[in-house]
């Protein structure tokens, strides 16, 4: 039920941020949200999510740029006119209002009919899962519960685009686990817009559809989850989205994507370049854990002989550290039935494709 | 409990006994305190209103002497002779302050008594004779019931008379003293200036206190300042300052005929209005005080949650805005209120005469008619309806919305 996934529904345009007239909290924001979509804003505390969030809400001004709502400019549109909807980390509810009456809250501010309003709220309830809630005030309800209302709210007067700030972080993890599902059933159900702002990476790609990356106020990468998590942009994405070994190194060859490295010990490898890199540069080399191959033969790229230093047994799978000619390397293990996970002391030999290695300019470190 | 055994709930509650003795310890010098200065003095004072020692103390002999009449015709002789016994026994001051108190009952006591006091009477003949020769009023029925009903431990009289009542016969009934200065318009007319006051300061705090949580800066600090400043700032120097302000050729008289706004000076002192501009000035950091705490702690997510939704700034104000300060209001306004009515000085200094309130009564029968009961009924009144107050606020709103607007 998803609309025409090309239709841009909102679009910053070189949008900066300042709170007190020096410091850019959000700088050179260019980034356009599809109708339909569910976009992440992914990044650590303090770089700027909140604040453009708030932008596109109308509670801060963008210091310059612009922002479009609809192919509409925003600038001198009041929040109470934007009709956007908001679901706050802290839930806002009304503390004096029943659940029903915390619903019904925007319909009235909208003038519309008793009967609507009753009908809506009651829809609203059970799409969140609480009928008989109703008469509830928000203190008799668990935080999950709040959560719900709080999203009820915020969808009930059928707003095209819908903001919600870290909604679940006050969560515990299993209760976090299971709402990030039922928005998602939620938000293809209604096929509403749905911008969501998250410091945890494992949310945003469980959830989105595309994530954008936000680092110093400004968007890092935007991609899908897979491309973010495959082929990340910079060492600062790399290391943000998923775990990673990092290799420093210097580049000694460079050929159309690839690249040459020799690492602090001697030892050389390829790895893909998706910056362009120059010979004697520093690099910093990102590889994933469950990409380096334990037990390869000994033909392999990028193969090396590895002491296992130790083993954390996890479960479905296990944590190697490897040692690697003075160098520490991480790998994780399946435990199945072909596999059989190597024990402390044995000696390996490990390999990885150099697709799944890559080199960033190692003075990126921001 | 039983799950350690005996010993361990002993030593549980030994544990526990130290801490209650510990924490006792630390508050020991504040309850001192407080029950030195204030409780005791309170009940003491309290007591005074129902307090009749003045006649009780001085007339034992006639006391005893009364309990055998049967209160139809004039007493027996045994009673003529008791009173004139107790009131020469006693000292001139003390047979004065007898007929003081006996005049609040029955116009002409005074005299009476202080005559006796000084009668020459010939042990050979009756006294009741000798004292109805001496004054014929010795001789009315009435006098004789006053002395009785007022000879008790307690009485009913300051009570009643703080009401405008009086007991005549054994009924309650209007008070007819000459000085009837009706409290109960007194009572109102505190309640009416307390009233204003308080709406007035609802009216000018609640903007104030408003842009205090709000504003950031140089501004906001000068602000809070110059709110703040009154409380600081001894009486008698604010006073000094209203009236160089206030009176008839004062500052605001003199820019408000430059400005062309009036052809005559307002009369701003020494009525009403005086008394309703000093006592706003003084109590209004009171209000705003109270309600700045609970504004600096608004929610500003709700604010923004019911914008996000629609509401226009006047509904974010009805609905998000208010229902989180309103416990702070209500705090502020208890507080202006209840202090309002006990205010003395400022009336005193801006006022006239028909705006005094309650508590100038009060002092006025403390110090200068010295009429100690009065006094302290009319205080114990006025601490029945403090109370009162506070009693329905807490009722309303919890006690600790009281002393944190929360
Ligand atoms: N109202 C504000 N006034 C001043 N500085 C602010 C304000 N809100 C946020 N900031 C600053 O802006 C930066 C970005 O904040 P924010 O947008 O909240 O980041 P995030 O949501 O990614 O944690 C932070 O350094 C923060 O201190
Ligand atoms: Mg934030």
């Amino acid at each position: 039920m998803k609309p025409n996934a090309d239709e841009i529904l909102v679009r910053f345009n070189g949008v900066n941020k300042s709170y007190d007239g020096s410091n850019l909290v959000v700088s050179d924001l260019n980034l356009e949200v599809r109708r339909g979509e569910f976009l992440s804003l992914l990044g650590a505390s303090g770089s700027g999510k909140t604040t453009t969030l708030m932008m596109l809400a109308g509670f801060e001004r963008p210091s310059s740029g612009a922002i479009e709502l609809g192919g509409k400019p925003l600038d001198n549109v009041p929040p109470w006119q934007r009709d956007i909807g908001i679901v706050f980390q802290s839930y806002a509810l009304f503390p004096h209002m029943t659940v029903a009456d915390n619903i019904a809250f925007p319909l009235k501010q909208r003038r519309r009919s008793a009967a609507e309003i009753d009908e809506r709220v009651k829809a609203m309830l059970a799409l969140v899962k609480l009928e008989g809630m109703a008469d509830r005030l928000p203190a008799q309800l668990s935080g999950g519960q709040q959560q719900r209302v709080a999203l009820a709210r915020a969808l009930v007067f059928d707003p095209a685009l819908v903001l919600m700030d870290e909604p679940l972080g006050a969560l515990d993890k299993r209760l976090r686990e299971h709402m990030q599902l039922e928005l998602k059933r939620i938000h293809e159900r209604l096929g509403v817009t749905i911008v969501y702002v998250t410091h945890d990476q494992g949310e945003a790609l469980v959830m989105s559809d595309r994530v954008a990356v936000f680092a110093g106020g400004r968007i890092r990468q935007l991609a899908s989850p897979t491309e973010l998590y495959e082929r990340p942009a910079d060492a600062l994405v790399a290391d943000f989205v998923g775990e990673n070994n990092r290799l420093e190194g210097k580049v000694t060859k460079i050929a159309e994507g690839h690249c040459q490295v020799t690492l602090g010990n001697g030892l050389v490898v390829t790895a893909m370049a998706p910056q362009p890199l120059d010979p004697g540069q520093s690099v910093v080399l990102a590889l994933r854990p469950e990409r380096v191959v334990v037990g390869a033969v000994e033909s392999a790229e990028n193969h090396q002989t590895a002491i296992v230093a130790s083993v954390v047994y996890l479960g479905d799978h296990a944590r190697l550290e490897l040692a690697v000619g003075g160098l520490t390397l991480v790998a994780k293990v399946p435990n199945d039935a072909r596999y059989r996970a190597p024990q402390a002391g044995e000696r390996v030999t490990i390999a990885w494709r150099s697709e799944d290695c890559r080199a960033f300019a190692g003075n990126d470190r921001n | 409990m039983e799950i350690g055994g005996p010993e361990l709930t002993r030593a549980l509650r030994a544990s526990r006994r130290r801490q209650q003795v510990g924490a006792l310890t630390l508050v020991a010098p504040a309850l001192i305190f407080l029950i030195a200065v204030f409780a005791i003095p309170l009940a003491l004072f309290t007591f005074r209103s129902v307090d009749n020692a003045e006649t009780w103390s001085v007339l034992p002999l006639t006391r005893s002497a009364l309990s055998n009449w049967d209160g139809k015709d004039l007493p027996p002789e045994t009673v003529y002779a008791a009173l004139a016994t107790d009131v020469q026994a006693i000292e001139r001051s003390a047979a004065a302050t007898l007929g003081r108190r006996l005049n609040y009952s029955e116009p002409g006591m005074r005299s009476l008594i202080i005559s006796l006091h000084g009668l020459k009477l010939d042990p050979a003949r009756p006294v009741a004779a000798q004292m109805i020769a001496a004054n014929v009023r010795w001789g009315e029925h009435r006098i004789w019931q006053v002395i009785d009903s007022e000879s008790g431990r307690l009485t009913p009289y300051y009570a009643l008379r703080a009401l405008d009542l009086q007991l005549a016969d054994g009924r309650i009934v209007a008070s007819s003293s000459e000085d009837s200065a009706t409290f109960r318009s007194i009572f109102a007319r505190t309640f009416w200036i307390s009233g204003i006051v308080t709406l007035l300061c609802l009216i000018i705090g609640f903007p104030v206190a408003y842009v205090l949580a709000t504003a950031k800066g140089w501004f906001g600090r000068i602000l809070f300042i110059s709110i703040l400043l009154p409380f600081w700032t001894s009486v008698l120097v604010r006073s000094m300052s209203w009236i160089l302000l206030l009176q008839q050729n004062g500052i605001l008289n003199r820019f408000l005929i430059d400005i062309g706004l009036i052809n005559a000076p307002l009369t701003l002192i020494y009525n009403r209005t005086g008394v309703y501009i000093a006592m706003v000035h003084v109590l209004l950091p009171l209000f705003v005080l109270p309600l700045y705490g609970v504004m600096l702690k608004v929610d500003r997510a709700l604010l923004r949650a019911a914008a996000s939704l629609g509401a226009r700034p006047l509904a974010v104000f009805r609905h998000a805005y208010l229902p989180q300060v309103i416990p702070g209001v209500m705090a502020g306004l208890v507080l202006v209120f209840v202090t309002a009515i006990g205010f003395y000085i400022t009336p005193v200094l801006v006022g006239g005469g028909g705006d005094q309130m309650i508590s100038y009564f009060v002092a006025f029968y403390t110090n200068a008619s010295v009429n100690w009961g009065l006094a302290a009924a009319l205080g114990t009144l006025l601490l029945l309806a403090t109370l009162l107050c506070l009693g329905v606020f807490r009722w309303a709103f919890g006690s600790a919305t009281m002393v944190t607007g929360r």
